[in-house]
């Protein structure tokens, strides 16, 4: 069998007719005449999830890596801080972390003048920057365990190698232990983004109008459940899909027996 | 590239009495546990010097202090008339210099048990890494020489595999590539046939057995013992951290004086 027609075997072709009848259903037995009208504030949401998804990635990722590398490499202070760090926010509800910084914090800045008087207070002063300093931090937490794991899992012979040959130790950690533990990591990682992915409509109770937060606006002004529900799961399922598809093509630039 | 290498060693070989590796009453323990008790040993530029010895006798530890893969507890190591500087600090002596650390170990290259390539990379980013990164060389220069040496271990189809896909002897192949990729004053050799299946331990005595024929300095642990009397042309053996016997390989493997290396003759052949 050629890989075309291996695509198109019987189960395939069923489970396809179903989603595609359910679609059409969907299309033709509810009501979408509302979408013209939230047709931007959905695409400003959709923008506002994507860009706190990525930055908060990136950022926590990027912080992650020292968190996580300090509690293996030691000195003890630092990695007993970034062990606590770790364990109080996974230890805690992110809606709770989210809560205690816009409303403790934010509003404890509204009353200090020194604050309300500074450059930051235009940023302070708005949502988002809370939402998107909560969502690094628990992602750096979960990230930098996973890391520290990933540090440890590498093979110590690889890295040893390298120091016999001369490498800077900073060199062995640029070019052999950390692409090897995110290697390592990547599988754990892809998934963690998907959750991260699925974290941020948590925003949308501060105020900050994420995708989930548009379609929260739909459903009050419109009284439609299923629509805008619908969609939106939708909506997630696509970003999931595709943040799965990339971390499956990273994995996949360096061919390992394991997987 | 390894024209100009051997002309090096020629000329220095015209200085009398340099010696590749010099070590002077090195110690190593591990908390209580004394691994070495002082051993001294020389290696002129030319030689090959097999470390034989018992499971725990201490022959990985004492290659492992010379690239300071492990840091000596007491003594000297010198590598080519240079003496690693040490400092004594509340955990024990560590290495005071890690620039002329660096500096001594590119002059050196170590072929592990393990094999120890790295994973991420293929085989020609393997043998190109150290030779880049470490010596300065241009990329291209480098490629090259990695092609000539890939040729010359028998793998130069496999320059664009990952090491996983690799046999164990194919492995250890590529790693004694990549040592010679930084076209080392000294090869260290630590039990490179112990991790390989029966069948594949004579490929990579074969391509050892070329080095040891154009003249490289090399230190070999090993547990072959009819490769160390054929390749080697001096044999050290070693019991319990001291360097029990040794000399030229027939002495010690026709005609033993110690109690203990005859017993390890007889229990090993």
């Amino acid at each position: 069998m050629t890989e075309a027609t291996k695509f198109w075997v019987i189960h395939r072709i069923v489970l396809a007719a179903i989603g595609i009848s359910i679609l059409v259903c969907c299309a033709i037995f509810l009501r979408w005449d509302w979408l013209p009208d939230y047709y931007s504030i959905i695409l400003k949401g959709l923008w506002l999830t994507l860009w706190l998804l990525v930055a908060s990635v990136a950022i926590g990722f990027a912080l992650a890596l020292p968190v996580g590398l300090v509690q293996v490499t030691g000195p003890k202070p630092l990695a007993v801080l970034a062990r606590g760090f770790c364990n109080i926010i996974r230890g805690t509800p992110l809606l709770l972390q989210l809560w205690l910084l816009y409303y403790g914090l934010g509003s404890l800045f509204s009353t200090m003048p020194e604050i309300r008087g500074s450059a930051m207070w235009p940023y302070l002063r708005q949502a988002w920057p809370y939402a998107l300093l909560c969502l690094t931090m628990s992602f750096v937490a979960y990230e930098a365990e996973v890391m520290r794991g990933a540090f440890l899992g590498v093979p110590k012979g690889e890295l040893e190698a390298a120091r016999a040959f001369g490498f800077s130790e900073w060199q062995v950690f640029r070019k052999v232990w950390l692409p090897r533990a995110i290697q390592r990591a990547l599988p754990t990682l892809g998934g963690e983004v998907v959750l991260q992915l699925k974290a941020t409509p948590l925003v949308a109770t501060i105020t900050v109008i994420d995708v989930y937060g548009a379609f929260s606006k739909v459903r009050q002004d419109t009284f439609l459940t299923y629509e805008p529900l619908l969609l939106l799961a939708l909506v997630y399922m696509l970003f999931a899909g595709l943040l799965v598809l990339f971390f499956r093509y990273l994995e996949n630039r360096v061919p390992s027996k394991q997987a | 590239m390894l024209t100009s290498k051997n002309n090096n060693t020629i000329n220095n070989n015209e200085k009398p009495a340099l010696n590749a590796i010099q070590i002077r009453g090195l110690h190593k323990s591990y908390g209580s546990i004394e691994v070495l008790k002082g051993i001294d040993l020389n290696a002129k530029k030319g030689d090959i010097i097999a470390i034989i010895g018992g499971s725990g006798s201490g022959k990985s530890t004492l290659l492992r202090c010379i690239n300071l893969l492990e840091t000596p507890s007491a003594g000297d190591v010198r590598i080519g008339g240079e003496t690693i500087k040490m400092k004594q600090t509340s955990q024990g002596p560590v290495p005071a210099d890690k620039h002329q650390v660096r500096r001594l170990r590119a002059s050196l290259a170590m072929v592990f048990q393990n094999f120890n390539l790295w994973q991420h990379m293929s085989v020609l980013e393997n043998l190109i890494a150290a030779p880049t990164l470490v010596h300065g060389m241009p990329k291209v220069a480098a490629i090259d020489l990695a092609k000539q040496l890939l040729t010359r271990v028998g793998l130069s189809d496999k320059q664009d595999s990952y090491p996983a896909f690799l046999s164990g002897g194919q492995q250890q192949r590529v790693a004694i590539a990549r040592a010679l990729a930084v076209q080392p004053d000294v090869m260290l050799f630590d039990e490179p046939t112990s991790a390989l299946d029966p069948e594949l331990v004579g490929e990579v005595l074969k391509v050892i057995e070329d080095l040891a024929r154009e003249g490289r300095t090399m230190l070999l642990v090993t547990h072959e013992m009819k490769f160390a009397r054929e390749v080697a042309n001096h044999v050290v053996f070693l019991h319990q951290g001291l360097i029990e016997e040794q000399g030229p390989p027939e002495a010690i493997f026709d005609n033993p004086h110690s109690e203990r290396l005859k017993q390890f003759i007889r229990t090993v052949q």
